[in-house]
C-alpha cells in the first residue's frame, strides 16, 4: 500500500467512476499537477472533505462548542500562541490568541491572561458587518469569510475584545497551504486586505481533534468542548464543564457588556507559583510589551 | 599478616580498576560510533489492543532525530510481525510505519495464530535496520479476554456490570480475576471517566451517569476497557444505554435578527418607508423636467 | 428666450469670469493641478504595497482617511442647509450665495465618499455591499443614505441652474468656446421662461429643498452611527447624532463664508456678496458655534463626572497636554469661542474678519473630527501590550499626509473649474432683483 492515497482538492474534481461494486475496476482521475492518470478504485482514499461555502456557514446545530481558561494555572509559557501562528501561517506581528498582564485594580495580584476570541454568542461585530463576511454558525463559531470581506475594519471597531486583526500588507500570505484547501473552516491563507481572528480551528474540530492550542498548552490552561456534552477537556484531563464552573467559579470577561461570549475563565485562585516567572526567559521584545502595564501598576501599588 | 592484606586489597582494586576502564571505553566507543555517522536506534513500542469487533497489534517506532536530538515518529520503516511460540516462528506479514510510525496488523481468524504455553499468543515485532537505522525488536504477549457489559437497574438506582472474560484454549470462558476496569463516555474530542471498579469474580459496577447529557432520546455510550495490561493489552467494550439526561431539540425560532442575514422585518419596513419618501419626491422632480421640456415643444408649436 | 439689459448686465457684471482668466487665476491652477498629480504616486505606492503604507494599525485601524471622510461630508451641509432653509424662508439675501453653497455639497459629497474608498481593504469587492448588502449594518444606512443625498443634491444644484443655463444659451454675446452652447442647450431643456415653466421650477425647487433638509440629517445621523453603535468609550454616546448634525452644520457654514470671500476676492464680485452676507450668515455661525459648544461641554462634563474607567482613561487622554491636550483646546475652545467673539463683538464684524474666524472654524472641525476618532481608537477596552510605537499611537505617514492635501486640492480645482463652466452668482435669480430694484 505504498502507493497511498492521492491528496489534494483537485483530485476528486475531475472523477470518472464507472462502477462502484468490484474493487478492480479502473478509475480516470486527474493529479493536483494535472496529470490525467488511471488506478484502481480501491486505491483511492478520500484525504479531506472540501466543505462548500454553505457548510461553512452552517455548522452543526447539534453542537455548542466552549473554551474555558484557567487563569490559576496560566504562566505565559506562549506555547498557544507559537502553535497558532505557525498552524495558521501567521506573520509575527499578527497574535489570534493574545497573552495579557492583568490586574484588575490596586490591590488585586496579577494575572496571566490568556484571550482567544471568545465567539460572543451576541457578537456586535456580526452585527454591524455589511456584506456578511463574518457570521455565527449554529454551533456557536464566528467565522469570518475572507472571499467575501471587503476590508472595512468595521468588525474590528465594534468588538470590544480587540479580538481581530488586518491584513496590512499585500504580501506575505503563503497561498500554498500544504494542499489544505483554502475554505472557511481552516482560514488559510489569509488574504491581503481582510480581517483575521482566532477561529477555534472548526477544520480540526471536523476530525475529532481539538484547535492546536489546546494541546500545545504544557500547563493545561486551556480546555474545550461542546457545552451540550457538557464535557471540557484540555488534552489530558476531561471534566464536566458545569461542574468546572460551578466548583470553580466559572466567570466571563465583561459579562456586562452583554455580548455573552463562549469563553468562560476560571479565576486565578490558589496559585502555586508567582506569576512574575511568566517574564523568566522571555525574549526582549515580548518582555517590553508588558513594560507600560506592569509601571502603571507599580505606580498604582505605591 | 598486613603486607598479605595490602596485596589482596591491590589485587581487587586493581581488576576492579581493569573492569572500569573495560566498561567506560566500551561505552565511550558506543558514544562515538553514534556522534560519528552511525546509525540510528529505533524505540519501539508495542500495543495490543482487543475490540468486541477487532483484535489488533500495533508497534510504534520512534527515533531522535535532527540537531535538537528531538524524539520523532519515523515513517516508511518495514516492520515484521511474527507469531512466536516455544517451537516455531512464523512471519505473519510486513507493514510500513506511517506518517505517526506506526504500524497495525489486524489479527483475523484466517492466520490461525498459534498460542503460547498459558494459552495466549506471543509476537515479536521486528525491523531489520537499514543504512539509517539500527535494527530493533520486541516481544510482546497477551491472553484473548472479552468484556461484556449490562446495565442493572435496582430500587431506581442505574448501574453499569462489566463482566470480563478470558477464552480459554477449550473455548471455556473464565471470568478474570485482579483487573481494574475503567468506565468511560467518549465526547468528541476525548473520554470522560466516569469510573473505575476491581474486577470480583469477573465483574465489577460503577453508577450510570444519569445527568450527563445524551441525545435527545437520552443516549449515552459507554465504554469499558482494561488498559495497558501486562497480560491482556488492551481490551475495550462499548454499549448504548438512554439512562442519560435527554437533550431538548433545538429550536431555531427566528432567523431575523440583529446577527442574521435577514434583517428584521421592522427594520426592512422602516427602511422602505424612508426611502420611498425620498425618491417618490425625486421621481416627481424628474416628471418636472420633462415637463418643462415638454411645455416648450407645445409653446412652439 | 429674450433676454432682458438687465440680464445681460448681470451677465458681464458678475459671470464675466467664463469668458476671460486671469493670470493669477492661471497660476492658482497650476498650483492646484501640481498638489492633484502629486497624489497619484502616493496613490499607486499604497495600490501596490497594501495599507502597511499608511500609519493605521489593528488599534487605530481608521486613521485620517476617515476623518476626512466625516469632514467633507459634514462640511456638505452648507448646501442642504443653508440653501435650502434660506429658500424655503424667501429670505432675499440668499440669492447671490446658494450656488456656491449648493456646489460645496455635490463636490464634497463627492470626495468623502473617495477617502472611504481609500481607506477600504479590498477595493476590488466594492459590489459587495450591493450584493451582499445586510441592512443592519450602519454602513450599509450610510451607503444608501449617502448615495440618496448626492443624487438629491446634484438635483436640487441642476434644477436651480436651468434658467442660467437657458440665458448662457441664448445670449449671443458669449465670447466663450463653441464646444460650450451645445452643452448648455442640452442642459437648459428647452427652457424659454414661460410662466408654466417658471412655476414649474419653483415647484421643483421647493420639494427638493423640503426633501433635503431631513435627508441631510439623516445622513449625518447615519455616519454617526457608524461610531454610536459600538461599545467604545467616547463613540457610545446617545447625542452622537445631534452632535454631529450640528457640528456639520457649523463646519458647512464655515466653509460657504470662506468661500464667498474667495470668490469675491478672485472675481471681483465686491458689490453683490455685500457686508451683510458676511454677517447674516456670521450670526447663524455664531448661533451654531455656541450650540456646538454647548453639545461639547454637555457630552464631556456627563462623562468626566461619571467615574466610569473607560471614559475617564479617554478624558484623561484628551487633556492632556503631552497627548491629545493641544488639539482638544483648539477644536473644542478656539474653534468655538474665537469665532462667537469675533462675531458677538459689533465692532469685530468685518468681511475680513469673519472669513478669518470662519477658516478658523474649518480646520477646527477638522482636528475636532481627528479628536473624535483617534483617541478613542487609543484607548480600546483591554490594554495595548504592545513594543512598536506604531500599535499604540497613531501618527500619519506621508502618503497620509499627500493624499489630504491632494483631496484638498481636487476640491479646489474642481470647484474652480465649475464656477468656470457655469456662473458662480444666478444670474437669473440676480437680475430678477436687479430689475426689480
Amino acid at each position: 500500500m505504498g502507493a497511498g492515497a492521492i491528496s489534494g482538492a483537485g483530485m476528486l474534481a475531475a472523477c470518472d467512476r464507472k462502477d462502484e461494486a468490484g474493487s478492480d475496476k479502473k478509475v480516470k482521475v486527474m493529479t493536483t499537477d494535472g496529470k490525467l492518470v488511471e488506478i484502481s478504485e480501491s486505491e483511492i482514499s478520500e484525504v479531506s472533505h472540501v466543505i462548500s461555502n454553505e457548510e461553512a456557514r452552517k455548522g452543526d446545530p447539534n453542537k455548542e462548542y466552549v473554551m474555558v481558561i484557567d487563569l490559576a494555572k496560566c504562566r505565559n509559557a506562549r506555547k498557544c500562541v507559537d502553535v497558532c501562528q505557525r498552524m495558521h501561517n501567521l506573520p509575527q506581528e499578527d497574535e489570534w490568541i493574545k497573552i495579557y498582564y492583568m490586574k484588575d485594580s490596586e490591590d488585586s495580584a496579577p494575572y496571566w491572561f490568556p484571550k482567544p476570541c471568545f465567539h460572543c454568542n451576541s457578537p456586535s461585530c456580526v452585527n454591524v458587518c455589511p456584506v456578511g463576511a463574518t457570521f455565527k454558525r449554529l454551533d456557536g463559531l464566528v467565522l469570518i469569510d475572507n472571499e467575501r470581506c471587503i476590508g472595512c475594519k468595521f468588525c474590528m471597531a465594534a468588538c470590544p475584545y480587540s479580538s481581530r486583526v488586518f491584513n496590512w500588507k499585500e504580501e506575505g500570505f503563503n497561498e500554498e497551504s500544504d494542499g489544505l484547501h483554502s475554505t472557511i473552516e481552516t482560514s488559510i491563507p489569509q488574504k491581503a486586505g481582510t480581517v483575521g481572528k482566532c477561529d477555534f480551528c472548526p477544520d480540526m474540530a471536523r476530525m475529532g481533534k481539538l484547535p492546536s492550542c489546546i494541546d500545545a498548552c504544557p500547563n493545561g490552561v486551556l480546555y474545550y468542548g461542546d457545552k451540550k456534552e457538557d464535557l471540557v477537556t484540555n488534552g489530558v484531563d476531561t471534566v464536566r464543564f458545569s461542574e468546572l464552573i460551578y466548583e470553580r467559579a466559572g466567570y466571563r470577561y465583561m459579562e456586562e457588556l452583554g455580548t455573552r461570549p463562549s469563553v468562560y475563565y476560571l479565576p486565578p485562585v490558589n496559585r502555586s507559583f508567582d506569576p512574575e516567572i511568566g517574564f523568566k526567559d522571555l525574549p526582549d521584545e515580548i518582555r517590553e510589551r508588558y513594560d507600560v502595564s506592569r509601571s502603571k501598576i507599580k505606580k498604582e501599588t505605591r | 599478616m598486613k603486607k598479605a592484606m595490602k596485596i589482596f586489597i591491590l589485587y581487587k582494586s586493581g581488576k576492579i580498576l581493569v573492569l572500569t576502564l573495560i566498561l567506560v571505553s566500551f561505552i565511550d566507543f558506543e558514544i562515538k560510533a553514534q556522534n560519528q555517522g552511525g546509525k540510528e536506534r529505533i524505540y519501539m513500542k508495542a500495543e495490543f489492543f482487543q475490540y468486541e469487533d477487532k483484535t489488533e497489534l500495533k508497534a510504534v517506532l520512534s527515533a531522535r532525530i535532527g540537531e535538537k536530538r528531538k524524539m520523532l515518529p519515523v515513517e516508511f520503516l518495514p516492520v515484521n510481525f511474527y507469531n512466536v511460540t516455544d517451537t516455531s516462528e512464523i512471519l505473519l506479514t510486513t507493514i510500513s510505519s506511517d506518517e505517526k510510525g506506526e504500524a497495525t496488523l489486524l489479527l483475523t481468524e484466517e492466520m490461525k495464530l498459534a498460542r503460547n504455553d498459558e494459552g495466549g499468543y506471543s509476537f515479536e515485532i521486528r525491523f531489520d535496520g537499514d543504512d539509517k537505522f539500527r535494527k530493533a525488536t520486541k516481544d510482546i504477549s497477551a491472553r484473548e479476554v472479552s468484556i461484556e457489559i449490562s446495565f442493572i437497574e435496582i430500587d431506581s438506582i442505574r448501574t453499569i456490570q462489566a463482566k470480563a472474560f478470558e477464552s480459554g484454549i477449550d473455548g471455556l470462558q473464565i471470568p478474570l480475576e485482579e483487573a481494574d476496569i475503567k468506565f468511560y463516555v467518549p465526547g468528541s474530542f476525548s473520554l470522560y471517566a466516569i469510573g473505575e471498579a476491581s474486577l470480583e469474580n469477573g465483574i465489577c459496577e460503577v453508577n450510570f451517569p444519569v445527568t450527563l447529557p445524551g441525545d435527545s432520546l437520552g443516549n449515552l455510550t459507554i465504554l469499558a476497557r482494561i488498559e495497558d495490561s501486562d497480560d491482556f493489552g488492551n481490551v475495550e467494550a462499548r454499549a448504548v444505554k438512554d439512562w442519560g439526561l435527554a437533550r431538548e431539540p433545538v429550536i431555531i425560532e427566528s432567523n431575523r435578527g440583529l446577527g442574521d442575514t435577514d434583517a428584521p422585518l421592522w427594520m426592512v419596513y422602516t427602511l422602505l418607508v424612508l426611502l420611498s419618501a425620498v425618491w417618490i419626491h425625486y421621481i416627481y422632480v424628474f416628471v418636472v423636467i420633462y415637463m418643462i421640456k415638454k411645455d416648450a415643444k407645445v409653446s412652439k408649436v | 428666450m429674450k433676454l432682458s439689459d438687465t440680464t445681460v448686465r448681470e451677465l458681464k457684471r458678475h459671470a464675466h469670469q467664463l469668458e476671460s482668466t486671469s493670470t493669477f487665476e492661471k497660476f492658482m491652477v497650476v498650483f492646484m493641478v501640481l498638489f492633484v498629480i502629486a497624489g497619484i504616486p502616493a496613490l499607486y505606492i499604497q495600490y501596490v504595497e497594501g495599507h502597511i503604507v499608511t500609519g493605521m494599525r489593528d488599534n487605530v485601524f481608521w486613521g485620517v482617511y476617515i476623518v476626512n471622510f466625516i469632514f467633507y461630508i459634514g462640511i456638505s451641509y452648507a448646501g442642504a442647509l443653508i440653501s435650502g432653509i434660506l429658500y424655503l424662508l424667501q429670505v432675499e439675501w440668499r440669492k447671490p450665495i446658494i450656488r456656491i453653497a449648493e456646489m460645496i455639497t455635490v463636490i464634497s459629497t463627492i470626495l468623502g465618499p473617495i477617502y472611504i474608498l481609500l481607506c477600504m481593504g479590498r477595493l476590488d469587492r466594492l459590489h459587495h455591499l450591493v450584493q451582499y448588502a445586510r441592512i443592519q449594518s450602519p454602513i450599509t444606512w450610510d451607503v444608501i443614505a449617502i448615495t440618496t443625498y448626492l443624487i438629491g443634491s446634484v438635483i436640487f444644484l441642476y434644477l436651480a441652474t436651468i434658467q442660467d443655463f437657458a440665458i448662457l444659451r441664448d445670449y449671443d454675446g458669449l465670447k466663450v468656446g463653441k464646444w460650450r452652447k451645445p452643452i448648455y442647450k442640452f442642459l437648459a431643456v428647452s427652457y424659454q421662461d414661460t410662466e408654466r415653466q417658471r412655476n414649474l421650477i419653483h415647484r421643483g425647487i421647493t420639494i427638493m429643498s423640503i426633501i433635503i433638509i431631513p435627508l441631510a440629517v439623516l445622513v449625518h445621523s447615519v455616519l454617526s452611527w457608524i461610531f454610536g453603535m459600538t461599545l467604545r468609550p467616547g463613540w457610545h454616546s446617545t447625542i452622537f447624532a445631534p452632535y454631529f448634525v450640528v457640528a456639520a452644520v457649523y463646519s458647512g457654514t464655515g466653509v460657504l463664508i470662506v468661500a464667498m470671500w474667495v470668490y469675491r476676492k478672485l472675481y471681483h464680485l465686491e458689490d453683490i456678496i455685500t457686508i451683510k452676507h458676511f454677517k447674516y450668515l456670521g450670526i447663524i455661525l455664531l448661533v451654531l458655534g455656541s450650540l456646538y459648544g454647548y453639545f461639547t461641554f454637555a457630552e464631556y462634563l456627563t462623562n468626566w463626572y461619571g467615574s466610569e474607567k473607560w471614559e475617564l482613561e479617554l478624558i484623561y487622554k484628551l487633556f492632556s497636554l503631552d497627548e491629545f491636550g493641544w488639539m482638544f483646546i483648539f477644536a473644542a475652545f478656539v474653534g468655538v469661542l474665537l469665532p462667537i467673539i469675533i462675531i458677538a463683538v459689533p465692532a469685530f464684524r468685518t468681511i475680513n474678519s469673519i472669513s478669518f474666524a470662519s477658516a478658523i472654524v474649518v480646520i477646527a472641525m477638522w482636528v475636532k473630527r481627528y479628536i473624535i476618532i483617534i483617541p478613542t481608537l487609543e484607548t480600546p477596552l483591554l490594554p495595548i501590550q504592545e513594543t512598536r510605537i506604531e500599535y499604540i499611537h497613531y501618527s500619519m505617514t506621508w502618503i497620509e499626509w499627500l493624499l489630504t492635501i491632494s483631496g484638498l486640492a481636487v476640491f479646489c480645482l474642481f470647484f474652480y473649474l465649475y464656477s468656470k463652466f457655469v456662473p458662480i452668482i444666478p444670474i437669473s435669480e440676480t437680475s430678477e432683483t436687479d430689475s426689480k430694484e
